[in-house]
């Protein structure tokens, strides 16, 4: 068994980089309608296709057509109107924006909607039966390094680590783009590199990798907020008093400076909530928001590695529900009790309400993120920090004034190293968004990229896109258990209780295990 | 051993691929992926079966332009039209249904079954028949045939499902290239 191993590895390999080819796996149903039919519909037959796609194509008498997306059916004045792409009859695209269409001239309306096939799930089925797929880690199987592709930076004091990509997208479905600030990045000229390395035992799925950058003023900086906009501030103030359970860490908080607050997980019941109140004095009335410096501890890390390990020898089937999104993992009451940091302030009658909640998974790399503040009171300010006990690291809180919002500059790699050798298909692969750059653990490719002028001029972001397959290790096959499985599903707040001690002996040691587990290529 | 052992099996699933698998000269180029197909504006790929001027089983192949009552009209370099009453048989490829990928997942997935030991025996016919029968269900998804399926099925997936509209110049309707 033990001489097949390299065998079966490289299969699994092999199989588990044809894994996000079951993505293009569904069928297409394609509705045709002439105009009649089309308004004859009901508004309950409109928001179904909608919610099932959001493009229509409207083909015109002349045989143009347009490609509309968030599109509006308008029968008072028998019109159609969205924003799309118009293309004549030989399909060459004229014009790209916002279309009013008469319906006069219109011949017939199209929709597709995707479905999952048949066969795509029957083969899921199979893969999850017998895929195995094992992780090597030495000390504590739930602290194995994983999470997603790492990021390197040089800045004043040589090459770090400084951001994560799409931390909670481990399956196909899952796929996300996230944004991180590359906030300490040494700058100057017009070239600009970062390394994007996979150093634990999973396959990494990227499909892009993208440089933003924000123009700024001089003395200004540029942050990112929940919804991908780009706030520039001159002005960013620490707090003055920073009120935590075990006192003030305002020291801790108030600088960028890798030295982080965390608090302990709590004993009893892991889904407790803790608050830092922030206080901040003088603050002039303009446009603010929040910005906090922070990962996530290994508590989620650990619980998302548990929940691998009650799938046992199931983890395929487990895992096509997901793809089938008969369970959402993001959008399961386990996710919702650990939560993100919620961005509290009090109204005019004391109470406090949620500005916004940053949510940002991942325990690799501290990334800086804005949370708007709705209007606020008076020249002090107290603003409340709400999360789950023992899941943070904070290092830096701040309030920035004056908000601007600013337009990117998003930025693809113009040349892509692998091991240090310029890799052609790599750069094609991350260039266009309906290819994957697959990796494998050990895999570290340097990306170039050119930016206009001097880079001084810019904040610089990495926004990523893709999803990354965990390698379940045969220790955690053992610890198959249905019941424990639908617990943390179905009833987390008592499977959170029941981990609690667990984890609690094994806390302190993580991060150590955790780091010292990294994959390196021999 | 194991070596015979995974060529039998390579052999065994090409050949349910070559008997079994729905077949087309669409170029490799052509069709959409399915979650592309939203915004695609080609025609899907028709091959064409048809009999013209006494000469049977001539053979053409291109972008579904559009469908009329009496013709069906298709582009390769140029714009072609063939009376339906000629036409043998057709076969439209609407989109990519990627079966060649659960293809080599499926001889992926048997040879993986060689180390299962004594659990083979159910595991590997489990890959080999239902991972290939998988597979060659998800070929024929995007396929219409003519004649068990009637011209009117193929109009939704012509580049015009109107018609051919009134008025267009026909000498520059070409299929689509490779880079659009």
């Amino acid at each position: 068994m033990k001489s097949l191993l390299p065998v079966h590895l490289f299969i699994v390999f092999v199989f588990i980089i044809l894994l996000p080819g079951c993505s293009l796996f569904n069928n297409v149903t394609r509705e045709v309608n002439t105009k009649e039919s089309f308004r004859a519909l009901t508004e309950k037959e409109i928001g179904d296709i909608k919610s099932k796609t959001p493009y229509l194509k409207v083909h015109m008498k002349n045989g143009y057509v347009y490609v509309l997306n968030n599109w509006v059916n308008d029968n008072k004045d028998n019109i159609v109107y969205g924003d799309g792409v118009l293309y004549n009859e030989e399909r060459d695209s004229l014009k790209t924006g916002e279309f009013i269409v008469g319906m006069d001239s219109v011949s017939l309306l199209e929709t597709n909607v995707l479905k999952p096939s048949g066969a795509q799930t029957a083969l899921t089925i199979f893969a999850g039966i017998t895929a195995a797929i094992t992780v090597a880690c030495i000390m504590n199987p739930k602290a194995c390094f994983g999470s997603c592709p790492t990021f390197y930076v040089e800045d004043d004091s040589g090459l770090h680590l400084r951001a994560e990509g799409f931390s909670s997208s481990i399956a196909p479905s899952m796929e996300a783009t996230d944004i991180d600030a590359l906030y300490r990045a040494a700058k100057g000229g017009e070239e600009f590199h970062l390394e994007m390395r996979n150093e634990a035992l999973e396959t990494h799925v990227v499909r892009k990798a993208d440089l933003i950058a924000v123009p700024k003023g001089k003395g200004s900086r540029v942050f990112a907020d929940n919804n991908g906009n780009f706030w520039e501030s001159k002005t960013i103030i620490p707090p003055v008093l920073a009120n935590t359970e075990e006192g003030d860490a305002v020291k801790l908080l108030g600088s960028f400076d890798e030295k982080e607050w965390f608090s302990k997980s709590d004993s009893n019941y892991l889904g407790t909530k803790e608050i830092i109140e922030l206080e901040f004095k003088n603050v002039p009335n303009s446009k603010k928001g929040i910005v906090i410096g922070c990962r996530q501890t290994l508590l989620s890390t650990y619980l998302l590695y548990q929940a691998l390990a009650y799938m046992g020898n199931n983890t395929g089937y487990w895992l096509s529900l997901m793809e089938r999104q008969k369970i959402k993992i993001n959008e399961n009451a386990m996710s919702k009790i650990m939560g993100g940091i919620e961005v509290l302030t009090q109204d005019s009658s004391g109470n406090w309400n949620i500005n916004g909640v940053l949510d940002e998974q991942g325990p690799l790399a501290d990334d800086l993120h804005l949370i708007p503040l709705n209007k606020s009171l008076g020249k002090n300010l107290k603003v409340r920090l709400r999360m789950t006990k023992g899941n943070w690291r904070i290092d830096y809180t701040a309030l920035a004034l004056d908000l601007m919002q600013r337009d990117p500059i998003r930025i693809k790699p113009n040349e892509v190293l692998k091991e240090g050798i310029p890799d052609k298909e790599s750069l094609s692969l991350l260039c266009d968004s309906t290819k994957v750059l697959i990796t494998l653990p050990g895999d570290n490719y340097t990306l170039n990229y050119k930016i206009p002028n001097n880079a001084e001029n810019y904040e610089l972001f990495l926004e990523s896109r893709g999803y990354y397959l965990e390698w379940i290790r045969k220790e955690w096959q053992q610890e198959g258990n249905t019941f424990y499985l639908t617990q943390m599903l179905m009833d987390p707040e008592n499977a959170l209780k029941r981990l609690a001690p667990e984890f609690k002996s094994v806390e302190s040691k993580m991060e150590e295990s955790f780091w010292r587990s990294r994959y390196a290529k021999p | 051993m194991r070596n015979h052992k995974m060529f039998l099996v390579l052999i065994a699933i090409l050949s349910f691929y070559y008997f079994g698998c729905a077949s087309s000269n669409v170029p490799s180029y052509w069709s959409a992926n399915p979650d592309k197909m939203a915004t695609d504006v080609f025609g899907g790929w028709v091959d064409i079966e048809y009999d013209s001027l006494g000469v049977k089983d001539k053979q053409a192949g291109g972008e579904l332009i559009a469908i009329s009552s009496d013709s069906i009209y298709y582009a390769d370099s140029l714009l072609h039209s063939i009376y339906k009453n000629d036409i043998a048989s057709a076969r439209l490829i609407s989109y990519n249904s990627n079966y060649m990928n659960m293809g080599l997942l499926t001889f992926l997935g048997s040879i993986s079954t060689i180390s299962n030991g004594w659990f083979l025996g159910i595991t590997f016919p489990m890959w080999l028949i239902g991972g290939t029968t998988s597979a060659i269900t998800q070929s024929y998804n995007p396929v219409i045939d003519f004649p068990k399926k009637h011209f009117y099925d193929f109009s939704h997936y012509a580049r015009f499902p109107q018609g051919l509209p009134e008025g267009i110049d026909r000498a520059r309707i070409k299929m689509k290239t490779k880079d659009k």
